[in-house]
C-alpha cells in the first residue's frame, strides 16, 4: 500500500484529473446529446411539413389533372346531356360501395375508395406519380419518386340524398341535383384528389363545373341604359374594356369590365359589379382581319348552312369552273371553297346561280341556292324567281322575312354579298354586302320560325319576328369539347335590334346566341332569350350614310326597353375548378 | 522520511482545493453558459416549431377561402375574405358558401371532414392566451359561440393584402416558445412571413 502511493508521488502526480476530466466529458455529452436530440426532433418535425407540402402539391396536381381530363372528355357528353356519360364511363370498371363518401370522415381511411369511383389511377397500386418540370433526354417529365396522387370522381348529391356516393357535408336547403348518382342534370361534377408522400397524405374536394359567360359580353366598352333590363340565372354583363350602366337599367347579376366599372343606374344590379377584373375569350365565330384576310364568318360555321342567298349581281360574269382572275370568279371561289364544295362540284355549284347554262355566270337578280350535303356528289337547289320558297324576299338592297312567311324553319341561312373590307384602312370601307333587315312579324310565340341566320354584311331586326335557333349543338374548335352551342344569329359586322318602338303590338323573341363581328344595339321593346356576344372588329364607317355599317360607332349599347334574358343553356361558357377546399385528415 | 509518508500538508491541500475550486469554477461558468445557450436554442427551436405549425393551419384553413361549391353567391368575387375595410388587419374574415344556398349562414356539426366549419369565420388573435382561434360568426354572440384554438404560442398576428386584389394574404406573426415567460433570460421569439394564395380566386 505505502509503497504504490510513494510509487505515485515518486512521479509528481495527485489530486482527482482524472475524475475532473471524465466528469467534464460526461457533461460536454450530455449537452451535445441534447442539443442533437432537439435537432433530430427539429428534423422530424421538418420532415412531416415537407412530406405534408409534398403531399398537398400532388393532391393539387391531381385536381387539376381531372380538370383538364373533364375539360377534354370528348365522349357524348354534352351541355345537353349533362356529365352524366363521363360518370358512367368512370363506373365501368367496378360498382359503387355504399360506405363510400359516407361516415364520419371517409377522407382517411382507404377502403372507402372503392374501383368505381376511381378516375386517376396508374397500374401502380399507390396512383398516379406526380411529375416534375425536370425533362429526361427524351423530353419525357420526370415522376418525382414517391409522390403520388389519386382522383375520385362523383356526382354532386346532397348529404341528404339516398344517392350513393354523395357529398358529405353538403346540404343546401334548396332543392338540388336527381339523388342519382349516376345521371348529372346540372352539369356538376365533384373530384376528391388525395395526394400521398411519406406518409403524410392530403385530400381536396374540387368541383368541377360548366359556367356559362354572362349574357351580354364584348371586346369593347358597353353602355347599359334606358329601361333595358338583363336577367336570368346568367343575366350579366362583361366588357373587356369598359362597361357604364346608367338610366334605370336593371342587371340580376354581375356586371364586371376589365377597364373602368361606371355604376349611376337608379336600378338595381344584383350580382358583384366592378372594374379591373380578368378579360374574357370571346370566341371567334367571325375571324379577326389579318394583314392579308378580311372578317368572314368561320368556315366550320358557314358549312351548317343549307340555303345560301346571294345579292344581286355577286357571281356575274365568274367563270363556270371558277378558274380566272377576274374579281367574280375571284369571290364566288371564294365562297364555294368555305362552303367546302369540292373542286370538281365548281360548274355545278356556279350553275346553280346562273340564268343561262353555258358562257360566264349569269346573275342580275338575288339568287337562294339550297345545299343538300346529305347527297354525293353534294346537290344543289337553284330557287330564282320565288325567294318566299325559303320564305324571304330582298329589297332596298337588305334581304327580309315578311310577316306572311313560310318555308324559313328548318334552314340555316347563309346571307353573301360583296366583301368590301379594306385592310388597309377598315374605318374607310364601305359596308359589306349580304345584309339582312327583318322588318316583318313572322312566326308566332307559339309557333316560332326556327331559323339561323349567318351573313357577311349586318343583321337589323326592326319588325316583330319570333325566331329560335336551326343551328343546335354545334361543336365549335373555340371551344372545349363539353361546350355545344345553339347560334341564331351571326353577322360579320353589325347586330342591331330596334324592332317594336312604340307598337305595342307583341315583341321580337330570339332564342340561341345573337353573335356580331362589331357592334350590337339593343333597342326598343324586343327580347331576346340567350347570350349575345360582340367581336367588336374595327367598326366600319364608310363615308358616312349608307356606306357605314348600321351600328356606326365603336361601342355597344343595350338601351329602350330591351330584355335580355339568359338562363343557361347550350351557350358559350367554360368548364372550370369552381370551388376547392381542404379535407381535414 | 516518515513525515513525507505522512500524506499531504496543510499547504498543499489548501493550494489544491484553491486550484481545483478554480477549474471547476470556470468549468461550471463555461457548462452555465453552454446550458443557457442551449436552453436558448431549445426556446428558439420551439417558437419557430409554433410558428410554423401556426403557419400551416393558416394555410389550410385560408387558401379554401370563398369556397362557393355551386356558384350561386357571388362571394368568391371580393367579400370572402375581409380585412375589416383596409388591406391590413389583425383578424382576418372568410365568408364562403359550403351548402350552396346562395346563403352565407350556415355552421357545419362538429365531427365534420371539413377544416372550415363554417361559413363566416373569423381568425384572429387571442392575447390573454397567446392562441389563434377561429370564430363562428353564424353563432350568437355571448360565451357558447363557438371559437376553435388553431394555434398556440402566438405574440403577434397581422393579416396583409399585399396588392388588394382579394388573390393572396401576407401572414405575419410572432411566435413564442411555450411556457417561458417574456421575463426569462431564455426567452427568444421567431418572426415569421408568409404568402397564402386563395385558391378559389
Amino acid at each position: 500500500m505505502n509503497h504504490e502511493i510513494k510509487a505515485r508521488n515518486s512521479n509528481g502526480e495527485s489530486g482527482a484529473a482524472l475524475v475532473l476530466a471524465l466528469l467534464m466529458m460526461a457533461l460536454l455529452l450530455a449537452l451535445t446529446m441534447g442539443m442533437s436530440m432537439t435537432a433530430v426532433s427539429e428534423l422530424g418535425v421538418s420532415n412531416t411539413y415537407s412530406n405534408q407540402t409534398q403531399a398537398f402539391q400532388a393532391a393539387e396536381a391531381g385536381l387539376y389533372h381531372s380538370v383538364n381530363l373533364v375539360r377534354n372528355y370528348t365522349g357524348t357528353t354534352s351541355a345537353a346531356s349533362g356529365f352524366t356519360d363521363l360518370l358512367s364511363e368512370r363506373v365501368k370498371n367496378g360498382t359503387f360501395n355504399a360506405y363510400y363518401l359516407s361516415g364520419n370522415n371517409p377522407f382517411t381511411d382507404s377502403s372507402q375508395f372503392t374501383a368505381g369511383c376511381v378516375m386517376i389511377n396508374n397500374d401502380d397500386a399507390a396512383g398516379h406519380a406526380l411529375r416534375s418540370a425536370i425533362l429526361d433526354g427524351a423530353g419525357n417529365q420526370l415522376a418525382v419518386p414517391g409522390v403520388h396522387y389519386q382522383v375520385h370522381l362523383v356526382d354532386d348529391e346532397k348529404s341528404t340524398s339516398g344517392a350513393n356516393p354523395r357529398i358529405p357535408n353538403f346540404t343546401p336547403s334548396i332543392a338540388w341535383e336527381d339523388a342519382d348518382a349516376a345521371k348529372d342534370t346540372n352539369n356538376r361534377v365533384v373530384v376528391y384528389s388525395t395526394g400521398t408522400y411519406g406518409g403524410s397524405s392530403v385530400t381536396l374536394e374540387g368541383w368541377i363545373g360548366f359556367v356559362p359567360y354572362p349574357a351580354f359580353v364584348a371586346q369593347r366598352d358597353v353602355i347599359v341604359d334606358g329601361n333595358s333590363q338583363i336577367q336570368g340565372a346568367y343575366g350579366g354583363v362583361h366588357s373587356n374594356e369598359n362597361l357604364t350602366v346608367a338610366g334605370s337599367a336593371d342587371i340580376a347579376q354581375t356586371a364586371t369590365a376589365v377597364g373602368t366599372g361606371t355604376f349611376t343606374t337608379s336600378g338595381t344590379i344584383g350580382g358583384f359589379h366592378d372594374g379591373g377584373q380578368d378579360p374574357l375569350y370571346i370566341p371567334k365565330f367571325v375571324t379577326e382581319p389579318t394583314a392579308t384576310s378580311s372578317p368572314h364568318v368561320q368556315d366550320y360555321i358557314v358549312r351548317t348552312a343549307d340555303v345560301i342567298l346571294i345579292d344581286p349581281g355577286f357571281a356575274n360574269g365568274a367563270t363556270r369552273d371558277l378558274s380566272g382572275t377576274d374579281p367574280a370568279t375571284v369571290r364566288l371561289k371564294k365562297l364555294a371553297d368555305s362552303l367546302g364544295i369540292p373542286a370538281a362540284q365548281y360548274t355545278d355549284f356556279a350553275t346553280s346561280i346562273d340564268s343561262n347554262t353555258s358562257g360566264n355566270v349569269d346573275q342580275s337578280g338575288a339568287e337562294a341556292v339550297g345545299i343538300n350535303r346529305a347527297t354525293n356528289p353534294i346537290t344543289f337547289t337553284r330557287v330564282t324567281t320565288s325567294l318566299s320558297t325559303y320564305g324571304w324576299n330582298y329589297s332596298g338592297n337588305n334581304w327580309n322575312i315578311p310577316s306572311n312567311s313560310t318555308g324559313a324553319s328548318g334552314h340555316t341561312f347563309y346571307v353573301v354579298g360583296l366583301d368590301n373590307y379594306n385592310l388597309a384602312d377598315p374605318g374607310n370601307s364601305p359596308k359589306n354586302g349580304g345584309n339582312v333587315d327583318i322588318q316583318g312579324n313572322a312566326g308566332t310565340s307559339a309557333s316560332p320560325i326556327q331559323a339561323t341566320i349567318l351573313c357577311t354584311g349586318s343583321i337589323t331586326v326592326s319588325g316583330n319576328p319570333y325566331l329560335v335557333a336551326n343551328l343546335q349543338n354545334l361543336r365549335t374548335n373555340e371551344l372545349p369539347p363539353f361546350v355545344t352551342i345553339n347560334i341564331l344569329l351571326a353577322a360579320v359586322e353589325d347586330l342591331q335590334i330596334n324592332g317594336d318602338v312604340g307598337a305595342g303590338s307583341g315583341i321580337i323573341r330570339f332564342s340561341g346566341i345573337c353573335y356580331a363581328g362589331e357592334q350590337v344595339y339593343l333597342s326598343g321593346n324586343g327580347e331576346i332569350q340567350g347570350q349575345v356576344l360582340a367581336l367588336n372588329n374595327p367598326n366600319v364607317y364608310g363615308t358616312g350614310g349608307s356606306t357605314a355599317s348600321p351600328v356606326d360607332r365603336d361601342d355597344n349599347e343595350v338601351t329602350g326597353s330591351f330584355l335580355l334574358n339568359f338562363d343557361g343553356g347550350r351557350s358559350v361558357g367554360k368548364i372550370k375548378l369552381m370551388s376547392w377546399r381542404q379535407i381535414k385528415q | 522520511m516518515a513525515s513525507k509518508d505522512d500524506g499531504f500538508s496543510l499547504m498543499e491541500v489548501t493550494v489544491g482545493l484553491a486550484v481545483l475550486t478554480i477549474i471547476m469554477g470556470i468549468a461550471f461558468l463555461l457548462l452555465n453558459n453552454f446550458q443557457q445557450s442551449y436552453q436558448r436554442e431549445e426556446a428558439y427551436a420551439d417558437a419557430a416549431r409554433n410558428a410554423r405549425f401556426a403557419v400551416s393551419r393558416l394555410e389550410e384553413i385560408v387558401r379554401s377561402a370563398g369556397t362557393n361549391p355551386t356558384g350561386k353567391t357571388a362571394v368568391n368575387w371580393l367579400t370572402f375574405v375581409d380585412f375589416g375595410g383596409g388591406n391590413q388587419s389583425s383578424s382576418l374574415h372568410l365568408i364562403s358558401d359550403l351548402n350552396g344556398d346562395a346563403a352565407t349562414n350556415s355552421t357545419i356539426s362538429n365531427d365534420s371532414d371539413v377544416i372550415i366549419t363554417s361559413e363566416n369565420v373569423t381568425l384572429r388573435l387571442d392575447t390573454a392566451t397567446n392562441t389563434i382561434v377561429m370564430v363562428d360568426n353564424n353563432q350568437p354572440l355571448g360565451s357558447n359561440r363557438r371559437t376553435v384554438p388553431i394555434a398556440e404560442n402566438i405574440r403577434s398576428l397581422i393579416f396583409r393584402d399585399p396588392d388588394g386584389s382579394r388573390r393572396q394574404v401576407d401572414v405575419d406573426l410572432y411566435a413564442v416558445p411555450a411556457g417561458i415567460p417574456l421575463t426569462d433570460k431564455r426567452y427568444r421569439e421567431v418572426h415569421y412571413t408568409a404568402n397564402i394564395r386563395l385558391r378559389n380566386r
